[in-house]
């Protein structure tokens, strides 16, 4: 008998969204440096 | 809780942009000298970091304009997530920068501005304090209130000293546009404390309640029966909680969210518990005629409009209070809709609501399943825990359009709501309360 699935509860869904998007964040202001990097005079 | 995509949508786009709005105004100014990618990278979480540090009052803040929208409920885990969040970007930003540049470790160096090295390392001190109690309050053995209190006071310490280090390097805020945006931002997120601890409290101070009525029930449960003085009350959907500070002050610390277990009509208000704390302890000792304060109605664990939809039920212990409103509501609106309710006590004694509950199953079109850890003799009905194989059992055919409600430990609410999401039920119609997450 195979181990049943375990499904990602709404309050865990919550918190992989809310870490997802820090590291969006994280990614953006790596952009942005990187863009002020090579753009100032 | 349900909450719309599209809602969700919205708050999300809004939430990046005003994380990164910053970025954005040093983008939109004029541009300085480079400072290297490193540098610039380190600085840019410090802004990010401190923007999201504001906004964690905003979402903790009750705003009627977003937690109806969103679900409170969903609001606390994101904040729970994002603090985690905002504490590792707030932190990185000196580690980078030191790693950028050796000559930024002079910022903590006393011999070259006391000040200044007092208030930064302050900062990542309370960064850490603020995560680190919310994570293991209980493990520190620290109480709710002054957990509560601690919270403010730090988070409000760290973005205070954040704004000042903001303004005091200046390099991405000369322009007086950009410096007014930031102090404004702060500004306005941390009025959402103050709305909070101060603000609304002095609304309460002008609509208090009184107790009409304290009483014991069987086993350790006790219910609180208040009614306004001089005013309306508060109007509610059954199922929904309020903030309640009981005594003279309404600026106690002492405020926590409870469930309304009377019904919308029912003419008075009533909070039943079980003393789990130090504060739901003291319940049996409150005297008629002592002050209460409520704050809401808040929550959407929330029956769905259309009679025809069916509902299930999952509580232990105190858990039935919101369940306990919801159904005393469908009594008075004669509504027949299909219900069931599987309630889990420990023993006979520990039952609440019993003998209203056998009322309404021939009142209503309800059935009840109560199931009993310890029962003592003569108990006829189940016996156990709440199980997977008794939430299979509960779940109707046409289970895509029936609402699922759950009010119980941590433990059956994970294994109740897994199993409803492993047998199709769509997650938006679970609800759930999850108040313990600190």
């Amino acid at each position: 008998m195979s181990p049943k699935k375990r499904p990602v509860l709404l309050h865990h869904r919550i918190r992989i969204f809310a870490v997802l998007m820090a590291l969006a964040l994280l990614a953006l202001a790596a952009l942005y440096a990187w863009k002020l990097y090579t753009l100032s005079p | 809780m349900k909450a719309s995509p599209s809602h969700l949508f919205k708050w999300t786009v809004l939430y990046v942009i005003l994380t990164l709005s910053p970025l954005l105004l040093v983008i939109a100014g004029p541009m300085k000298s480079t400072r290297g990618f490193w540098t610039e990278f380190g600085v840019a979480l410090g802004f990010v970091g401190l923007t999201m540090m504001c906004l964690q009052f905003a979402i903790t803040g009750r705003w009627r304009e977003i937690a109806p929208q969103v679900g409170a409920d969903h609001l606390l885990q994101f904040h729970y997530a994002a603090g985690i969040g905002a504490m590792v970007l707030t932190l990185a930003h000196p580690l980078i920068l030191f790693y950028a540049d050796s000559k930024f470790l002079s910022y903590l160096d006393p011999s070259v501005n006391l000040p200044r090295a007092a208030a930064l390392t302050l900062a990542v001190i309370c960064t850490v304090l603020v995560v680190v109690l919310s994570l293991w309050r209980k493990r520190f053995k620290l109480v709710y209130e002054w957990w509560r209190l601690s919270h403010g006071v730090l988070s409000l310490l760290v973005v205070l000293i954040g704004l000042v280090h903001v303004l005091q390097v200046a390099h991405h805020t000369y322009q007086w546009w950009q410096t007014a945006y930031i102090i404004a931002f702060v500004g306005i997120t941390v009025y959402s404390l103050i709305q909070v601890r101060v603000v609304r409290p002095m609304q309460m101070k002008k609509h208090p309640y009184e107790v009409i009525d304290v009483k014991a029930h069987r086993g350790s449960g006790t219910t609180i029966k208040v009614n306004p003085v001089g005013h309306d009350g508060i109007k509610f959907d059954a199922g929904q909680y309020a903030w309640m500070t009981v005594g003279p002050s309404p600026y106690s610390l002492q405020q926590h969210p409870f469930s309304f277990s009377s019904g919308e009509k029912c003419g008075h208000i009533s909070f039943t518990a079980k003393p789990i704390g130090d504060f739901t302890s003291s319940w049996r000792g409150v005297e008629k005629g002592t002050r209460v304060y409520l704050e809401g109605p808040y929550g959407a664990f929330k029956l769905s409009k259309s009679a025809k939809t069916p509902a299930v039920f999952f509580a232990t212990g105190a858990g039935i209070t919101p369940i306990m409103s919801i159904l005393r509501t469908l009594r008075d609106r004669n509504d027949m809709r299909k219900c069931v309710l599987v309630d889990a006590n420990p023993n006979q004694k520990e039952i609440l609501f019993l003998s209203e509950l056998q009322e309404m199953e021939k009142a209503l079109n309800l059935e009840v399943i109560h199931i009993l850890s310890r029962p003592e003799p003569g108990w006829e009905g189940r016996t156990g825990y709440i199980t997977e194989e008794l939430v299979r059992e509960v779940i109707p055919a046409d289970c895509k359009h029936t609402d699922f409600f759950m009010c119980a430990a941590t433990k059956v609410m994970n294994m109740v709501e897994a199993e409803l999401l492993r047998n199709n039920v769509p997650i938006h119609r679970i609800l759930s309360e999850r108040f313990n997450i600190v």
